[in-house]
């Protein structure tokens, strides 16, 4: 049996976003999992794999970027793993609370109209909008999660239903 | 929703009248009206439109354009108003709190996406809910009519009135909804997740009307501290009356919290006090209290059950969690009652924290301490496994030996999945007896078992860690 998970460890730099994008792809084409997936979960890693080069904090243990991709009966969950600046809890309550927001809604569609209204509204570039993570349940089709372990390191994830599953 | 705290930095701006600039601070906010004070001590107006106004978020002005200054008038400061935005109506409660210039009428311009969507929806699905529509609206006018003619009855007559139509002509209407959810689910039982989402929100802004009615449908739908399943939802799934101020209202108020999901839950807070009796009788260490956590505690009414004479009070010691300050901030109260009422001061304490965050202690037992019975119940179903099994790890530390877990989680046959996502706008992570019991494969030692309460809707993972 192949093997079902693909991790990869990759410097926090522009150019990972592209390489960790094209790896997931292949991996999941020989899986077989359908086109229209294949693409939705390349919009997912680089959505996420951005947010981790640009908001990871690479000045601690830790200068790497983690990534996996995993593939099971009914889905494929994606997991993408940086650190965080240690004691940077308000970051962290805006993206617990941004998360079960989106989560909130059956369709994210409805979250992402709400989040398209302001953004269009904003005519600044004040607060982070949180349109990137509306995108990732919306055009994504995934649903986000996170937790932050111990050793101050980020593991959002995204897991997307293949096809057919409820 | 709660995004972001209010900023530190104070909002100013600027009205011009007549050419002049006049300076403010902005000091709070209404949805429609900033509340301000004037920095050079006086009103350049007062119940007078002005021809502009400026507010600067963080680098340049933003024009709001014309708006109604409103002194305030009764409070001491004379340099105090309202400034009512009339040429633009914005949200001004965001602008103050999250910084953000969001147009009261932005919504208008997504009608034709929104128009757009019903042509993704299946015509057997447009037929349901028409027809659906139409039915409730018959029912709806009917029940009407009954509270008209009660208006101005002598309350105590129009109760018994009441009391009688919920009886007969109220059951009627419930058995009228169950068919049709039934038809419900057999329409969209071959969805895909996609359909699903589409179908879902195209249904609710058919039955918006509807929903609005019902005190805990509206609150399912609105959310307001920003998720499913706060302490007033939970408030109401335990009280399980009619609730509302119409026949109608009070009927669809009813109907989805005698759902099997919605009784799930009532019979899980039984369980809880059976199984926490359980492992009292079990204690590892008989010569002090047992020591009990609750993750996700929310309002904690089985921790209320709990206590029923003085001597429980020395019986367990409680620890409860939940990210929600208003959902422990009520156990904290409802608590302290029962120590009160019991003349037994219960020993509980209470933290505020996410699960998600938690786990970034690096010295997790130093700070939530060791339990000999961990409990989680209405959180494992909004957490998606690589968030799960960690948060169990992390809990399986926290438990001492010979000590106890029980986890929650709705079970994939939960029967009432439909009505809750279509009707409610909840959605949950549902699970098998194997995704759940896979959650805790690496804990060290652990035993497992996994059962279903009556309804057999909502599934408990219970861990046993080997004694020392
Ligand atoms: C459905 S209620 C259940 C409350 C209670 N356990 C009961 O059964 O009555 C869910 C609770 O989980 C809390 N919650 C949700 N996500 C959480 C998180 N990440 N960390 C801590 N609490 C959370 C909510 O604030 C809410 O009070």
């Amino acid at each position: 049996m192949t093997n079902r998970t693909l991790s990869l460890d990759v410097d926090p730099v522009w150019e990972s976003i592209d390489r960790v994008r094209r790896e997931n792809e292949v991996f999941l084409r020989t899986h077989q999992i359908p086109q229209p997936s294949i693409e939705a979960l390349s919009m997912v890693t680089c959505e996420l794999m951005e947010n981790a080069v640009k908001y990871g904090f690479f000045e601690g243990d830790v200068k790497t970027i983690q990534s996996r991709c995993s593939v099971e009966s009914d889905s494929v969950v994606l997991e993408v793993r940086s650190p965080v600046k240690p004691g940077d809890d308000a970051a962290m309550a805006r993206l617990d609370h941004m998360i079960q927001w989106i989560r909130g809604y059956q369709d994210p569609f409805q979250a992402y109209l709400m989040r398209l209204r302001e953004v269009s509204s904003q005519a600044m570039g004040t607060s982070e909008s949180g349109l990137g993570l509306v995108r990732i349940a919306y055009e994504g089709q995934s649903v986000l999660d996170f937790f932050v372990d111990s050793g101050s390191v980020l593991n959002i994830s995204a897991l997307h239903a293949v096809e057919g599953a409820r | 929703m709660s995004i972001s705290e209010v900023p530190k930095a104070p909002l100013r701006g600027e009205v011009i009248h007549e050419g002049r600039r006049h300076p403010f601070e902005v000091l709070g906010a209404r949805r429609s009206a900033l509340e301000v004070r004037f920095t050079n001590g006086t009103l350049p107006v007062d119940r007078m439109e002005v021809e502009g106004a400026e507010v600067t978020l963080i680098a340049d002005p933003i024009a709001i354009g014309r708006c109604r200054v409103e002194g305030h008038r009764g409070v001491g400061d004379v340099a105090m108003a309202h400034i009512i935005p009339t040429e633009t109506p914005l949200r001004c409660d965001d602008l103050y709190k999250r910084r953000l210039v969001v147009r009261l009428d932005q919504g208008f311009d997504q009608t034709a996406l929104l128009q757009r969507r019903k042509a993704e929806i299946r015509p057997e699905f447009r037929a349901y809910t028409a027809d659906l529509v139409y039915d409730l609206a018959i029912y709806r006018q009917l029940f009407d009519e009954i509270d008209a003619s009660l208006a101005n009855e002598k309350p105590e007559t129009a109760a018994l009135v009441r009391d009688s139509v919920r009886a007969k002509q109220g059951r009627a209407f419930l058995r009228f909804f169950d068919e049709r959810l039934a038809q419900l689910e057999t329409m969209v039982a071959g969805f895909t997740r996609a359909e699903h989402e589409r179908h879902g929100f195209y249904f609710r802004r058919n039955v918006w009307g509807n929903i609005l009615t019902s005190a805990f449908l509206a609150r399912t739908n609105i959310r307001p501290r920003g998720y499913a399943g706060d302490s007033m939802m939970m408030q109401q799934l335990y009280d399980n009356s009619y609730q509302g101020d119409s026949l109608f209202g009070q009927l669809m108020h009813k109907h989805p919290i005698e759902t099997a999901a919605a009784q799930a839950v009532r019979n899980r807070r039984k369980l809880l006090v059976d199984l926490i009796e359980a492992a009292y009788r079990d204690r590892p260490d008989p010569s002090r209290a047992l020591r009990i956590l609750s993750v996700a505690c929310g309002p904690a009414w089985e921790v209320r059950d709990l206590f029923t004479r003085a001597e429980d009070a020395a019986r367990f010691s409680c620890t409860l969690l939940d990210q929600d300050e208003e959902a422990l901030g009520e156990a904290e109260h409802h608590i302290h009652l029962v120590g009160t009422r019991l003349e037994a001061p219960v020993q509980a304490k209470y933290l505020r924290d996410s699960v998600r965050t938690m786990l970034m202690s690096k010295d997790i037992v130093a700070q939530f301490g060791k339990h000999d019975f961990i409990y989680s119940m209405g959180l494992f179903d909004y957490l998606t496994a690589p968030v799960a099994r960690s948060v169990l790890t992390r809990l399986y530390e926290l438990l001492e030996p010979g000590g106890r877990m029980v986890i929650g989680n709705f079970h994939v046959e939960n029967p009432t999945r439909t009505y809750m996502e279509y009707w409610m706008d909840w959605v949950l992570l549902y699970r098998h007896e194997d995704d759940f019991q896979a959650l805790g494969r690496e804990l060290p030692g652990a035993t497992f078992e996994i059962y279903r309460e009556e309804t057999r809707s909502q599934m408990f993972l219970d861990v046993r860690k080997p004694r020392g």
